[in-house]
Protein backbone atom coordinates (compact mmCIF):
# COMPACT_ATOMS: atom_id res chain seq x y z
CA UNK A 1 0.00 0.00 0.00
CA UNK A 2 1.03 3.52 -0.95
CA UNK A 3 2.21 6.10 1.92
CA UNK A 4 -0.92 7.18 3.66
CA UNK A 5 -1.58 9.65 6.10
CA UNK A 6 -2.74 7.42 9.68
CA UNK A 7 -3.00 10.83 11.69
CA UNK A 8 -5.10 10.26 14.95
CA UNK A 9 -6.98 13.59 13.91
CA UNK A 10 -9.74 11.87 12.26
CA UNK A 11 -13.11 11.74 14.14
CA UNK A 12 -15.11 10.27 11.38
CA UNK A 13 -15.82 8.20 8.56
CA UNK A 14 -18.29 8.60 5.16
CA UNK A 15 -18.84 6.20 3.13
CA UNK A 16 -20.99 6.42 0.13
CA UNK A 17 -21.95 4.11 -2.81
CA UNK A 18 -24.79 3.02 -5.32
CA UNK A 19 -24.20 -0.09 -7.71
CA UNK A 20 -22.34 -2.70 -6.62
CA UNK A 21 -21.04 -1.12 -3.34
CA UNK A 22 -23.23 -3.71 -1.21
CA UNK A 23 -20.79 -6.45 -2.01
CA UNK A 24 -18.22 -4.35 -0.95
CA UNK A 25 -19.42 -2.65 2.00
CA UNK A 26 -20.25 -6.16 3.24
CA UNK A 27 -16.24 -6.99 3.03
CA UNK A 28 -15.25 -3.44 4.80
CA UNK A 29 -17.84 -4.19 7.46
CA UNK A 30 -16.97 -8.08 7.78
CA UNK A 31 -13.36 -7.20 8.68
CA UNK A 32 -13.76 -3.80 10.40
CA UNK A 33 -12.31 -4.79 14.30
CA UNK A 34 -14.86 -4.91 16.99
CA UNK A 35 -13.47 -1.89 18.61
CA UNK A 36 -12.91 0.17 15.50
CA UNK A 37 -13.43 3.55 17.77
CA UNK A 38 -14.44 6.37 14.82
CA UNK A 39 -18.35 6.91 13.87
CA UNK A 40 -19.16 5.53 10.45
CA UNK A 41 -21.58 6.94 8.18
CA UNK A 42 -22.90 5.23 5.43
CA UNK A 43 -24.92 6.18 2.54
CA UNK A 44 -26.11 3.43 -0.32
CA UNK A 45 -28.59 3.65 -2.63
CA UNK A 46 -31.28 1.52 -2.49
CA UNK A 47 -35.11 1.10 -3.21
CA UNK A 48 -37.91 2.77 -2.18
CA UNK A 49 -40.17 0.98 0.06
CA UNK A 50 -37.73 -2.10 1.09
CA UNK A 51 -37.20 -1.32 4.18
CA UNK A 52 -35.37 -3.83 6.17
CA UNK A 53 -33.40 -5.54 3.60
CA UNK A 54 -30.14 -4.01 3.38
CA UNK A 55 -29.73 -3.59 6.99
CA UNK A 56 -30.24 -7.10 8.11
CA UNK A 57 -28.02 -8.47 5.76
CA UNK A 58 -24.87 -5.80 6.84
CA UNK A 59 -25.96 -6.66 10.40
CA UNK A 60 -24.91 -9.88 9.43
CA UNK A 61 -21.67 -9.49 7.35
CA UNK A 62 -20.41 -6.98 9.93
CA UNK A 63 -19.11 -7.72 13.82
CA UNK A 64 -19.91 -4.57 14.58
CA UNK A 65 -23.92 -3.44 14.67
CA UNK A 66 -25.03 -1.22 12.01
CA UNK A 67 -27.76 1.19 12.67
CA UNK A 68 -30.39 3.20 10.48
CA UNK A 69 -30.42 6.13 12.81
CA UNK A 70 -34.13 7.91 13.94
CA UNK A 71 -34.37 11.52 13.48
CA UNK A 72 -31.91 13.36 16.13
CA UNK A 73 -30.63 10.64 17.41
CA UNK A 74 -27.40 11.43 19.12
CA UNK A 75 -23.86 10.04 17.45
CA UNK A 76 -21.69 7.31 19.64
CA UNK A 77 -18.21 6.49 19.60
CA UNK A 78 -17.54 3.67 16.71
CA UNK A 79 -21.35 2.98 16.01
CA UNK A 80 -21.77 1.94 12.21
CA UNK A 81 -24.77 4.26 10.39
CA UNK A 82 -27.10 3.59 7.78
CA UNK A 83 -28.76 6.41 5.90
CA UNK A 84 -32.56 4.97 5.92
CA UNK A 85 -34.54 4.12 3.20
CA UNK A 86 -36.39 7.21 1.58
CA UNK A 87 -34.48 9.36 3.92
CA UNK A 88 -31.70 12.38 3.84
CA UNK A 89 -28.98 11.49 6.55
CA UNK A 90 -27.52 14.80 7.97
CA UNK A 91 -24.86 15.18 9.85
CA UNK A 92 -25.17 17.66 12.35
CA UNK A 93 -23.05 20.15 14.52
CA UNK A 94 -23.92 19.11 18.23
CA UNK A 95 -23.01 15.43 17.48
CA UNK A 96 -26.74 14.56 16.53
CA UNK A 97 -28.01 13.07 13.42
CA UNK A 98 -31.49 14.36 11.49
CA UNK A 99 -33.51 13.02 8.82
CA UNK A 100 -34.95 14.79 5.74
CA UNK A 101 -37.78 14.14 3.58
CA UNK A 102 -36.99 16.67 1.16
CA UNK A 103 -37.02 16.24 -2.53
CA UNK A 104 -34.82 14.14 -4.18
CA UNK A 105 -31.26 14.92 -5.05
CA UNK A 106 -29.57 13.51 -8.01
CA UNK A 107 -32.36 11.15 -8.22
CA UNK A 108 -31.68 9.44 -5.22
CA UNK A 109 -32.79 9.99 -1.45
CA UNK A 110 -31.04 8.93 0.48
CA UNK A 111 -28.45 11.14 -1.65
CA UNK A 112 -25.12 10.84 -1.30
CA UNK A 113 -23.92 14.35 -1.95
CA UNK A 114 -25.98 15.16 1.24
CA UNK A 115 -24.63 12.68 3.73
CA UNK A 116 -21.09 14.05 2.95
CA UNK A 117 -21.64 17.75 2.72
CA UNK A 118 -23.22 17.73 5.93
CA UNK A 119 -20.70 15.52 7.34
CA UNK A 120 -17.77 17.80 5.50
CA UNK A 121 -19.21 20.43 6.94
CA UNK A 122 -19.65 18.92 10.58
CA UNK A 123 -15.66 17.03 10.91
CA UNK A 124 -13.67 19.70 8.53
CA UNK A 125 -10.66 18.30 8.33
CA UNK A 126 -11.12 15.43 10.89
CA UNK A 127 -12.97 13.62 8.08
CA UNK A 128 -12.47 10.35 5.66
CA UNK A 129 -14.54 10.44 2.88
CA UNK A 130 -14.39 7.12 1.01
CA UNK A 131 -17.00 6.50 -2.69
CA UNK A 132 -16.97 2.92 -3.98
CA UNK A 133 -18.57 1.31 -7.03
CA UNK A 134 -21.34 3.20 -8.78
CA UNK A 135 -23.42 4.03 -11.95
CA UNK A 136 -24.12 7.90 -11.71
CA UNK A 137 -22.35 10.77 -10.19
CA UNK A 138 -24.21 11.45 -6.74
CA UNK A 139 -21.03 11.56 -3.98
CA UNK A 140 -18.98 13.26 -6.72
CA UNK A 141 -19.66 16.99 -5.16
CA UNK A 142 -19.80 15.44 -1.60
CA UNK A 143 -16.34 14.34 -1.85
CA UNK A 144 -15.67 17.73 -3.38
CA UNK A 145 -16.49 19.20 -0.15
CA UNK A 146 -14.53 16.64 2.06
CA UNK A 147 -11.76 18.05 0.04
CA UNK A 148 -12.61 21.69 0.44
CA UNK A 149 -12.84 21.45 4.23
CA UNK A 150 -9.29 19.35 4.29
CA UNK A 151 -10.67 15.85 5.24
CA UNK A 152 -8.97 13.27 2.95
CA UNK A 153 -10.63 11.74 -0.05
CA UNK A 154 -10.53 8.02 -1.10
CA UNK A 155 -12.41 6.49 -4.18
CA UNK A 156 -12.41 2.22 -4.75
CA UNK A 157 -10.19 1.46 -7.62
CA UNK A 158 -12.10 2.18 -10.97
CA UNK A 159 -10.00 -0.75 -12.30
CA UNK A 160 -12.01 -2.59 -9.64
CA UNK A 161 -15.29 -0.74 -9.40
CA UNK A 162 -18.37 -3.05 -10.79
CA UNK A 163 -19.49 0.40 -12.33
CA UNK A 164 -16.90 3.21 -12.32
CA UNK A 165 -18.83 5.86 -12.90
CA UNK A 166 -19.12 7.19 -9.25
CA UNK A 167 -15.10 7.11 -8.63
CA UNK A 168 -14.80 8.65 -11.95
CA UNK A 169 -17.07 11.41 -11.51
CA UNK A 170 -15.23 12.55 -8.38
CA UNK A 171 -11.91 11.89 -9.69
CA UNK A 172 -13.33 15.10 -11.97
CA UNK A 173 -14.40 17.35 -9.61
CA UNK A 174 -11.87 17.40 -7.02
CA UNK A 175 -8.74 16.08 -6.02
CA UNK A 176 -8.22 12.30 -4.62
CA UNK A 177 -5.57 11.19 -2.11
CA UNK A 178 -5.79 8.14 -3.14
CA UNK A 179 -7.10 5.65 -5.00
CA UNK A 180 -7.25 1.91 -3.11
CA UNK A 181 -8.81 -1.47 -3.80
CA UNK A 182 -11.33 -3.15 -1.25
CA UNK A 183 -7.99 -5.21 -0.05
CA UNK A 184 -6.38 -1.68 0.49
CA UNK A 185 -9.17 0.11 2.15
CA UNK A 186 -9.91 -2.50 4.65
CA UNK A 187 -5.72 -2.58 5.60
CA UNK A 188 -6.04 1.45 5.98
CA UNK A 189 -9.19 1.64 8.12
CA UNK A 190 -7.15 -1.61 10.72
CA UNK A 191 -4.21 0.83 10.77
CA UNK A 192 -6.20 4.05 11.66
CA UNK A 193 -8.01 2.33 14.15
CA UNK A 194 -4.67 1.35 16.11
CA UNK A 195 -3.50 5.35 15.93
CA UNK A 196 -7.31 6.74 16.77
CA UNK A 197 -7.77 4.18 19.65
CA UNK A 198 -4.41 5.76 21.69
CA UNK B 1 -21.75 21.10 -11.85
CA UNK B 2 -21.86 23.91 -9.22
CA UNK B 3 -22.38 23.84 -5.76
CA UNK B 4 -23.94 26.46 -4.50
CA UNK B 5 -21.79 28.33 -1.82
CA UNK B 6 -22.12 27.42 2.32
CA UNK B 7 -24.31 29.86 4.23
CA UNK B 8 -22.03 31.22 6.87
CA UNK B 9 -23.59 31.02 10.88
CA UNK B 10 -23.88 34.35 10.90
CA UNK B 11 -26.01 35.13 7.63
CA UNK B 12 -28.13 32.47 9.33
CA UNK B 13 -28.83 34.17 12.46
CA UNK B 14 -29.37 37.18 10.45
CA UNK B 15 -31.97 35.62 8.11
CA UNK B 16 -33.85 34.00 10.79
CA UNK B 17 -34.34 36.89 12.60
CA UNK B 18 -35.22 38.85 9.87
CA UNK B 19 -37.95 36.15 9.24
CA UNK B 20 -38.76 35.87 12.94
CA UNK B 21 -39.22 39.76 13.02
CA UNK B 22 -41.08 40.43 9.53
CA UNK B 23 -43.20 37.15 9.26
CA UNK B 24 -43.71 35.58 12.82
CA UNK B 25 -42.11 32.83 12.83
CA UNK B 26 -39.06 31.37 14.42
CA UNK B 27 -37.07 28.84 12.36
CA UNK B 28 -34.36 29.00 15.33
CA UNK B 29 -35.27 24.98 15.90
CA UNK B 30 -36.05 23.89 12.77
CA UNK B 31 -33.18 21.11 11.81
CA UNK B 32 -30.04 23.12 10.60
CA UNK B 33 -28.71 21.18 7.42
CA UNK B 34 -32.40 20.86 5.52
CA UNK B 35 -33.40 24.42 6.57
CA UNK B 36 -30.00 25.55 4.88
CA UNK B 37 -30.42 23.56 1.92
CA UNK B 38 -34.06 24.85 1.29
CA UNK B 39 -32.76 28.24 1.91
CA UNK B 40 -30.45 27.88 -0.68
CA UNK B 41 -32.89 26.48 -3.15
CA UNK B 42 -35.19 29.31 -2.64
CA UNK B 43 -32.02 31.70 -3.25
CA UNK B 44 -31.29 29.71 -6.80
CA UNK B 45 -35.35 29.67 -7.84
CA UNK B 46 -35.70 33.39 -7.57
CA UNK B 47 -32.05 34.13 -8.54
CA UNK B 48 -31.38 36.10 -5.04
CA UNK B 49 -27.86 35.61 -5.50
CA UNK B 50 -26.89 35.96 -1.85
CA UNK B 51 -28.52 35.69 1.76
CA UNK B 52 -27.75 39.02 2.19
CA UNK B 53 -30.37 40.04 -0.70
CA UNK B 54 -32.56 37.89 0.40
CA UNK B 55 -32.68 39.42 3.58
CA UNK B 56 -33.23 42.79 2.01
CA UNK B 57 -35.99 41.80 -0.65
CA UNK B 58 -37.77 40.12 3.08
CA UNK B 59 -37.17 43.68 4.29
CA UNK B 60 -38.56 46.24 1.39
CA UNK B 61 -41.45 43.47 0.93
CA UNK B 62 -40.57 42.06 -2.38
CA UNK B 63 -40.76 38.61 -0.93
CA UNK B 64 -44.09 37.55 0.16
CA UNK B 65 -43.84 35.14 3.39
CA UNK B 66 -46.24 32.65 1.46
CA UNK B 67 -43.85 32.59 -1.44
CA UNK B 68 -41.12 31.84 1.06
CA UNK B 69 -42.89 29.59 3.64
CA UNK B 70 -44.27 27.26 0.70
CA UNK B 71 -40.90 26.71 -0.35
CA UNK B 72 -39.16 26.28 2.45
CA UNK B 73 -41.82 24.30 4.70
CA UNK B 74 -42.21 20.59 3.62
CA UNK B 75 -46.16 19.88 2.88
CA UNK B 76 -45.59 16.09 1.03
CA UNK B 77 -48.19 13.51 2.52
CA UNK B 78 -49.93 10.99 0.82
CA UNK B 79 -52.87 8.63 1.53
CA UNK B 80 -51.92 5.44 4.07
CA UNK B 81 -48.42 6.62 4.18
CA UNK B 82 -46.54 3.94 5.82
CA UNK B 83 -49.09 0.89 4.76
CA UNK B 84 -46.99 -1.17 7.59
CA UNK B 85 -48.08 1.44 9.82
CA UNK B 86 -52.06 1.57 8.71
CA UNK B 87 -51.66 -2.22 9.54
CA UNK B 88 -50.46 -1.87 12.64
CA UNK B 89 -52.64 0.65 14.11
CA UNK B 90 -55.80 -1.05 13.20
CA UNK B 91 -54.59 -4.14 15.09
CA UNK B 92 -53.57 -1.69 18.24
CA UNK B 93 -57.24 0.04 17.65
CA UNK B 94 -58.86 -3.21 17.39
CA UNK B 95 -57.07 -4.32 20.82
CA UNK B 96 -58.00 -1.66 23.03
CA UNK B 97 -61.53 -1.54 24.48
CA UNK B 98 -62.71 1.75 23.77
CA UNK B 99 -65.60 2.09 26.33
CA UNK B 100 -66.14 5.86 26.14
CA UNK B 101 -65.71 8.29 23.60
CA UNK B 102 -62.70 8.73 21.69
CA UNK B 103 -60.51 12.19 21.23
CA UNK B 104 -58.18 12.23 18.43
CA UNK B 105 -56.16 14.77 17.35
CA UNK B 106 -54.00 15.10 14.07
CA UNK B 107 -51.31 17.37 14.22
CA UNK B 108 -49.95 18.24 10.84
CA UNK B 109 -53.04 18.09 8.21
CA UNK B 110 -51.28 19.38 5.24
CA UNK B 111 -53.30 18.44 2.51
CA UNK B 112 -55.43 15.79 4.50
CA UNK B 113 -53.95 12.38 3.51
CA UNK B 114 -53.13 11.47 6.68
CA UNK B 115 -56.79 12.80 8.81
CA UNK B 116 -58.76 11.21 5.73
CA UNK B 117 -56.58 7.66 5.96
CA UNK B 118 -57.59 7.97 10.01
CA UNK B 119 -61.32 8.26 9.16
CA UNK B 120 -61.45 5.70 6.53
CA UNK B 121 -60.24 3.60 9.35
CA UNK B 122 -62.34 4.62 12.02
CA UNK B 123 -64.94 3.63 9.98
CA UNK B 124 -64.15 0.23 8.91
CA UNK B 125 -63.75 -0.21 12.62
CA UNK B 126 -67.01 1.07 13.45
CA UNK B 127 -65.45 3.76 15.30
CA UNK B 128 -66.41 6.84 13.99
CA UNK B 129 -69.60 7.83 15.81
CA UNK B 130 -67.77 7.67 18.67
CA UNK B 131 -64.41 9.67 17.95
CA UNK B 132 -64.60 13.20 17.81
CA UNK B 133 -61.46 14.01 15.29
CA UNK B 134 -59.46 17.37 15.45
CA UNK B 135 -56.97 17.63 12.80
CA UNK B 136 -54.32 20.69 13.26
CA UNK B 137 -52.31 22.69 10.82
CA UNK B 138 -50.26 26.20 11.15
CA UNK B 139 -50.85 27.27 7.38
CA UNK B 140 -54.33 28.23 6.67
CA UNK B 141 -53.96 27.89 2.90
CA UNK B 142 -53.29 24.51 3.24
CA UNK B 143 -55.97 23.50 5.95
CA UNK B 144 -58.25 25.16 3.33
CA UNK B 145 -57.21 22.55 1.00
CA UNK B 146 -57.24 19.69 3.18
CA UNK B 147 -61.14 21.08 4.06
CA UNK B 148 -61.88 20.79 0.53
CA UNK B 149 -61.75 16.91 0.65
CA UNK B 150 -60.16 16.71 -2.88
CA UNK B 151 -57.15 14.58 -3.51
CA UNK B 152 -55.68 15.11 -7.07
CA UNK B 153 -56.43 12.01 -9.43
CA UNK B 154 -52.55 12.23 -10.10
CA UNK B 155 -51.66 10.49 -6.74
CA UNK B 156 -54.09 7.93 -6.62
CA UNK B 157 -51.71 5.66 -8.14
CA UNK B 158 -49.54 5.90 -5.46
CA UNK B 159 -52.51 5.90 -2.90
CA UNK B 160 -54.08 3.26 -4.08
CA UNK B 161 -50.79 1.17 -3.74
CA UNK B 162 -50.39 2.05 0.28
CA UNK B 163 -54.20 1.35 0.55
CA UNK B 164 -53.52 -2.47 -0.96
CA UNK B 165 -50.64 -2.68 1.37
CA UNK B 166 -52.25 -1.99 4.44
CA UNK B 167 -54.66 -5.17 3.99
CA UNK B 168 -57.79 -3.48 4.38
CA UNK B 169 -60.61 -4.87 2.77
CA UNK B 170 -62.76 -3.21 0.05
CA UNK B 171 -61.68 -0.51 -2.46
CA UNK B 172 -60.26 2.63 -1.52
CA UNK B 173 -62.44 4.38 -4.15
CA UNK B 174 -65.60 3.79 -2.03
CA UNK B 175 -64.82 6.12 0.20
CA UNK B 176 -64.23 9.02 -2.69
CA UNK B 177 -66.64 10.01 -5.49
CA UNK B 178 -64.40 11.15 -8.61
CA UNK B 179 -65.34 15.05 -9.36
CA UNK B 180 -63.39 15.88 -12.37
CA UNK B 181 -59.61 15.45 -12.31
CA UNK B 182 -59.61 14.64 -8.34
CA UNK B 183 -61.63 12.34 -5.70
CA UNK B 184 -63.14 13.99 -3.20
CA UNK B 185 -63.60 12.29 0.12
CA UNK B 186 -67.10 11.10 1.07
CA UNK B 187 -69.49 13.44 3.44
CA UNK B 188 -69.97 11.46 6.45
CA UNK B 189 -66.02 10.85 6.62
CA UNK B 190 -65.37 14.45 6.15
CA UNK B 191 -67.82 16.17 8.05
CA UNK B 192 -66.94 14.77 10.92
CA UNK B 193 -63.44 16.23 10.87
CA UNK B 194 -62.80 19.26 12.62
CA UNK B 195 -59.98 21.67 11.03
CA UNK B 196 -58.17 24.32 13.22
CA UNK B 197 -55.90 26.82 12.39
CA UNK B 198 -53.02 26.28 15.08
CA UNK B 199 -49.10 26.25 15.74
CA UNK B 200 -48.85 23.47 17.84
CA UNK B 201 -45.79 24.69 18.80
CA UNK B 202 -46.35 28.41 19.63
CA UNK B 203 -49.95 28.40 20.67
CA UNK B 204 -51.44 27.87 23.96
CA UNK B 205 -53.64 24.52 23.21
CA UNK B 206 -54.17 21.64 25.78
CA UNK B 207 -57.01 18.69 26.37
CA UNK B 208 -57.61 15.64 27.68
CA UNK B 209 -56.80 13.66 24.32
CA UNK B 210 -56.52 9.69 23.71
CA UNK B 211 -54.73 9.52 20.45
CA UNK B 212 -52.36 11.82 19.48
CA UNK B 213 -50.73 11.38 15.60
CA UNK B 214 -47.93 13.78 15.35
CA UNK B 215 -46.19 12.35 12.27
CA UNK B 216 -43.59 13.98 10.30
CA UNK B 217 -43.29 16.97 11.66
CA UNK B 218 -40.41 16.48 14.35
CA UNK B 219 -38.63 15.57 11.77
CA UNK B 220 -38.10 19.09 11.00
CA UNK B 221 -37.04 20.31 14.34
CA UNK B 222 -33.65 20.15 16.30
CA UNK B 223 -33.93 18.01 19.26
CA UNK B 224 -34.60 21.04 21.43
CA UNK B 225 -38.28 21.74 19.75
CA UNK B 226 -38.81 17.85 19.71
CA UNK B 227 -38.29 17.84 23.29
CA UNK B 228 -40.62 20.74 23.72
CA UNK B 229 -43.62 19.82 21.33
CA UNK B 230 -43.26 15.82 22.76
CA UNK B 231 -43.71 17.64 26.24
CA UNK B 232 -47.00 19.43 24.92
CA UNK B 233 -48.19 16.19 23.58
CA UNK B 234 -47.40 14.78 26.75
CA UNK B 235 -49.32 17.25 28.87
CA UNK B 236 -52.81 16.75 26.12
CA UNK B 237 -52.76 13.04 26.62
CA UNK B 238 -54.41 11.03 28.73
CA UNK B 239 -53.60 7.71 30.97
CA UNK B 240 -52.57 4.30 28.48
CA UNK B 241 -53.53 7.22 25.46
CA UNK B 242 -51.38 6.71 22.29
CA UNK B 243 -49.04 9.15 20.99
CA UNK B 244 -48.20 7.82 17.37
CA UNK B 245 -44.85 9.46 15.61
CA UNK B 246 -43.35 9.13 11.81
CA UNK B 247 -41.65 6.30 10.96
CA UNK B 248 -38.33 6.96 11.95
CA UNK B 249 -39.25 9.39 14.89
CA UNK B 250 -38.97 8.20 18.05
CA UNK B 251 -39.91 9.96 22.16
CA UNK B 252 -36.04 8.17 22.90
CA UNK B 253 -33.96 11.03 24.22
CA UNK B 254 -36.26 13.09 25.37
CA UNK B 255 -37.53 14.02 28.69
CA UNK B 256 -40.82 11.79 28.24
CA UNK B 257 -38.55 8.62 27.41
CA UNK B 258 -39.82 6.75 30.41
CA UNK B 259 -43.35 7.31 30.28
CA UNK B 260 -44.17 5.49 27.43
CA UNK B 261 -44.16 2.32 26.45
CA UNK B 262 -43.49 1.68 22.44
CA UNK B 263 -46.25 -1.21 21.64
CA UNK B 264 -44.50 -3.41 18.86
CA UNK B 265 -40.77 -3.81 17.45
CA UNK B 266 -41.05 -1.03 14.62
CA UNK B 267 -44.18 1.15 14.24
CA UNK B 268 -43.70 4.14 16.07
CA UNK B 269 -47.07 3.73 18.53
CA UNK B 270 -46.02 4.90 21.95
CA UNK B 271 -48.70 4.29 25.43
CA UNK B 272 -48.61 6.35 28.03
CA UNK B 273 -47.59 4.63 31.44
CA UNK B 274 -50.03 4.24 34.33
CA UNK B 275 -48.69 5.75 37.20
C1 LIG C 1 -44.77 16.94 6.08
S1 LIG C 1 -46.40 17.39 6.57
C2 LIG C 1 -46.91 15.90 7.34
C3 LIG C 1 -48.34 15.58 7.04
C4 LIG C 1 -48.87 14.31 7.68
N1 LIG C 1 -48.84 14.39 9.12
C5 LIG C 1 -48.09 13.12 7.20
O1 LIG C 1 -47.29 12.58 7.96
O2 LIG C 1 -48.25 12.72 6.06
C6 LIG C 1 -46.12 18.51 7.90
C7 LIG C 1 -47.29 19.43 8.15
O3 LIG C 1 -47.18 19.93 9.48
C8 LIG C 1 -47.50 21.30 9.49
N2 LIG C 1 -46.80 21.90 10.62
C9 LIG C 1 -45.46 22.03 10.79
N3 LIG C 1 -45.18 22.64 11.95
C10 LIG C 1 -46.38 22.89 12.54
C11 LIG C 1 -46.76 23.52 13.76
N4 LIG C 1 -45.84 24.03 14.58
N5 LIG C 1 -48.07 23.60 14.06
C12 LIG C 1 -49.00 23.10 13.23
N6 LIG C 1 -48.70 22.51 12.05
C13 LIG C 1 -47.41 22.41 11.71
C14 LIG C 1 -47.05 21.80 8.13
O4 LIG C 1 -47.77 22.96 7.75
C15 LIG C 1 -47.35 20.61 7.22
O5 LIG C 1 -48.62 20.70 6.65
Amino acid sequence: MKEVDLNRKYKAIVIGGSAGSFQVLCKILNKLPEDFSLPIFICCHRLKHIRNGLIEALSIKSIKEVKEPDHNEPIKRGKIYLAPANYHMNIELGNYISLSTEEMVNNSRPAIDITFETCAYVYKDKLIGILLTGANKDGALGMKKVKDYGGMTIIQDPEESVIDTMPKAAMSVTKIDHVMKVEEIIKFLIELNKVTQL
Amino acid sequence: MQTAPEIGINELRKLIQTISERFDYDFSNYSSASFKRRIQRFIEIKRLGSVENLVNKIISGEIKKNELFTEVSVNVTELFRDPSFWKYLRKVLLEQNFSQNLKIWQIGSSSGEEVFSLMILLNDLNLLSKAEVISVDFNAGIIEKAQSGLIPGKSMELNTSNFIKTGYKGELTNYFTAEGDNFKLNKDLLSKIKFKEINFVKDSFSGSVDIILCRNILIYHNPQMQNDILKKIHQSLNMSGLLILGSRETIEWSEIASKYTMLGPEERIFKKNKV
